[in-house]
């Protein structure tokens, strides 16, 4: 059977045979999903090119930088040290102050305490109607509630987004650690709900950003399970 | 120094050969020293040195793993040098701070092959992208990196372990799809790639 998916590249290319080429222009006309592949393939294929300095980089910015104790042409550069470490230790030391001392004053909350304190993972109950796209969203269901997370997640990027998927896809992000990707997720909700308020607020927390904490949890409704709490945490920062 | 033994195909055909390999050119000292030497005698800045010594290995790896006739007429740490000279020249020759012929070198001895070194990933891109490409799972970037590359289907299968290359087609074109629907998405992605 045509698989117009798998041909693509040679459509796109121009080297697909005429007869395939009238079966993929006849699946075009049927198929909104494959028409959104076309038009978006030019730019998939040049991000898929970058994909390796994309690796490579994300590899370098995970080492530690060490360059303080490089050493130049065999000797230790500390000439230039002398001349640039006491101001930078002076000025380091009085921001150290400051912040210690903002903490005594004010004593806010930290945010990891309230974090660690909050977020607490939902039991995902989704009820599906049979259809055979309802498979992936039980097997993702499943694996949530199962706290196999690594497993659901994967799971979660082969099912069609929706508003209900898309909140416990993004938890399933937040669980493991990926507050952007969780951000990026609940941010597109739409409409947004008292939970995606609320998960964000947790995902600002876990990445410090109080400021959006605070406005994420002034969104959330009287009537919601979370107003309480988000009382708290604003009353905390 | 055995760190580089068969580092071109090392840096094709595996995902962790390839990281150890990146680790290891970013922590080699001496290597490092090099281009922080060079940069620093030629109106650079610490934080200048270090983004070239990680552009100069960014380049090399992708040369590396997209040109499959690639290969290395002189030591590693020789042509990753030259490929630092070149883009610091370029970078220089942009902000037009400074003539060519006053850099403390010369020009005979700057190996590592074209003049014009310029990655496609900017900064600010990385930033972005790589935010973006966080909702594609590992395989699917494995898979749509080396067909991107321009490795036969039959080479994909076998480097990520998929039965046949009538598999790895189909895992391409599902990822394929994964992808053009995050892009849908993104408009700002999309005008970014444009």
């Amino acid at each position: 059977m045509f698989d117009p998916y798998v041909h693509i590249d040679e459509y796109m290319a121009g080297t697909l045979a005429v007869k395939e080429v009238s079966l993929f222009n006849k699946a075009l006309l049927e198929d909104a999903e494959l028409q959104s592949v076309v038009d978006n393939y030019d730019e998939a294929k040049r991000l898929s090119e970058g994909l390796i300095e994309i690796e490579v980089r994300g590899i370098l910015d995970s080492i530690a930088t060490d360059e303080d104790d490089f050493i130049e042409d065999g000797k230790e550069k500390s000439s230039l040290k002398f001349n640039y470490v006491w101001p930078v230790i002076a000025i380091a030391a009085m921001i150290a102050a400051l912040i210690f001392l903002s903490n005594i004053f004010s004593t806010p909350a930290k945010a990891g305490d309230l974090y660690a304190s909050h977020f607490k993972v939902p039991v995902m109950a989704i009820t599906t109607k049979g259809n055979q796209a309802d498979s992936l969203v039980n097997l993702a269901q499943g694996l949530f509630n199962a706290q196999a997370y690594e497993e659901s997640i994967k799971v979660f990027s082969k099912i069609d987004r929706s508003k209900e998927t898309d909140l416990y896809r993004a938890i399933n992000f937040q669980v493991l650690n990926q507050s952007d990707s969780a951000l990026y997720i609940l941010n597109s909700i739409n409409p947004q709900s008292n939970d995606s308020y609320w998960y964000a607020a947790m995902a600002y927390l876990k990445v410090g950003d109080l400021i959006r904490v605070k406005e994420s949890l002034l969104k959330i409704d009287k009537e919601s399970v979370h107003y309480k709490n988000s009382l708290q945490i604003i009353d905390q920062l | 120094m055995s760190d580089y033994v068969d580092i071109i195909c090392r840096i094709r055909d595996s995902g962790m050969e390839r990281k150890l390999i990146i680790e290891a050119l970013a922590k080699d000292k001496k290597l490092k020293a090099k281009t922080f030497s060079y940069i620093l005698q030629n109106q650079g800045s610490r934080e200048d040195a270090l983004s070239i010594f990680h552009d100069s290995i960014i380049f090399f790896v992708k040369k590396a793993f997209t040109q499959t006739d690639f290969e290395l007429s002189s030591h590693v740490h020789a042509y990753l040098l030259g490929i630092a000279k070149n883009m610091w020249r370029n970078q220089l020759r942009k902000k037009n701070r400074v003539a060519t012929y006053e850099l403390r070198e010369n020009q005979d001895e700057i190996e590592g092959g074209e003049n014009q070194e310029e990655l496609w990933l900017t900064k600010d891109r990385y930033e972005v992208l790589k935010e973006v490409l966080s909702l594609l799972g590992r395989k699917c970037k494995e898979v749509l990196m080396y067909w991107a590359s321009g490795y036969k289907m039959e080479v994909i299968a076998d480097l990520l372990d998929y039965k046949t290359s009538a598999v790895a087609r189909k895992k391409k074109s599902v990822c394929f799809k994964e992808l053009t629907e995050i892009i849908k998405d993104r408009p700002d992605i999309k005008r970014m790639l444009q």
